[in-house]
């Protein structure tokens, strides 16, 4: 900073304040609450089925760190703070409560539905074994 | 709730105004204020409950009919985050060992002497005038740099510029400020 800017700064405080009856940081408020929304919508990641993710949020930055399947390379993103709407709290609500919910809800259904085949194959598979049992004992007793 | 209804329960002294000042104004705050503070957390929150406390305390020598509450909350925040980010730059000088800078020194002059404060006045009526006296993008370029104390980068994203157009830009109102300063006090 030179001395110029330094006065500049200085000497700001002490502007008359109808000079400073602007908007300009309401507006950087809702243009930041606008983009964390397509943020939002365009990430997805909540959406991804086969991704684990993990969220730390903190008080001077946020890093979201991805662990994906062994099909996808590891790849940690970090944002800070100041650089992502990610960090009003309406959308951390969202981010955290819904969005883990919702896909905790599709893990939940998914891995019941697994259980559910696997038992199910299982049993096939046990009575399958079963008959061919039956049936060599049967061809057995005829062949006696 | 209306402003005037916030001011009316200040200068009632309720708690309530306080909590609805927070709640209505906190977050503008916070970006005001940790847009000079940068990534100090503790200081941040320190500053935004400050500027409450001010207000608080101050209520009764605001003029509402020159500008609104939340200019004055603006004005306020800003402020005491920049004599914060002084503090603590100074602070963190004196504990690294190394002289204070010669803008500390500039401003602790300035606080002193009664002669430095009319001049530092005068100068500020000249800023102001020669602020009043630019185009509306020009004006906004100016404040958000230098009271808002915005990086270029911020800027350049809020205004839809490049980050070289608004240094640019800034560098050529900067020379006019010097040479209106200049003008004025005959040097």
């Amino acid at each position: 900073m030179d001395r110029t800017d330094e006065m500049l700064v200085d000497l700001m405080g002490d502007l008359d304040v109808e000079l400073l009856a602007d908007d300009y940081m309401e507006a950087d408020l809702k243009r930041k609450k606008t983009a964390w929304l397509a943020a939002f919508f365009r990430e997805k990641s909540w959406r991804r089925d086969d991704a684990v993710e993990s969220a730390q949020i903190g008080v001077q930055g946020i890093t979201v760190s991805a662990v994906e399947t062994a099909k996808e390379k590891k790849r940690p993103r970090h944002r800070k703070l100041e650089h992502s709407p990610l960090s009003y709290e309406w959308g951390e609500a969202i981010r955290t409560d819904m969005g883990k919910r919702l896909r905790n809800g599709v893990h939940s259904v998914k891995r019941r539905a697994a259980a559910l085949w696997g038992f199910v194959s299982g049993v096939l598979t046990m009575a399958l074994i079963a008959l061919s049992f039956l049936a060599l004992l049967d061809k057995k007793k005829r062949a006696v | 709730m209306t402003e005037e209804e916030i001011i009316e329960l200040i200068k009632r002294q309720e708690d309530a105004g306080l909590a609805i000042l927070a709640q209505q104004y906190g977050k503008l705050l916070t970006y005001i204020i940790s847009g000079i503070l940068k990534e100090r957390a503790g200081d941040i929150e320190e500053c935004v409950n400050d500027t409450y406390v001010k207000v608080w305390r101050n209520v009764e020598k605001f003029d509402f009919g020159r500008a609104s509450l939340v200019t004055y909350l603006k004005v306020i925040a800003r402020n005491t985050a920049l004599n914060r980010l002084r503090d603590v730059k100074r602070h963190e000088d004196y504990r690294a060992g190394a002289e204070i800078s010669e803008f500390s020194d500039t401003v602790a002059d300035a606080a002193g002497s009664v002669e430095n404060a009319v001049l530092r006045k005068e100068r500020a009526r000249l800023l102001g005038n020669l602020i009043r006296g630019l185009p509306d993008r020009e004006r906004e370029l100016m404040l958000r740099k230098y009271f808002y104390l915005q990086s270029s980068k911020t800027i350049a994203t809020a205004m839809g510029m490049t980050v070289n157009a608004v240094d640019t830009k800034l560098s050529r109102l900067r020379g006019k400020m010097r040479a209106a300063f200049c003008e004025a006090e005959g040097t």
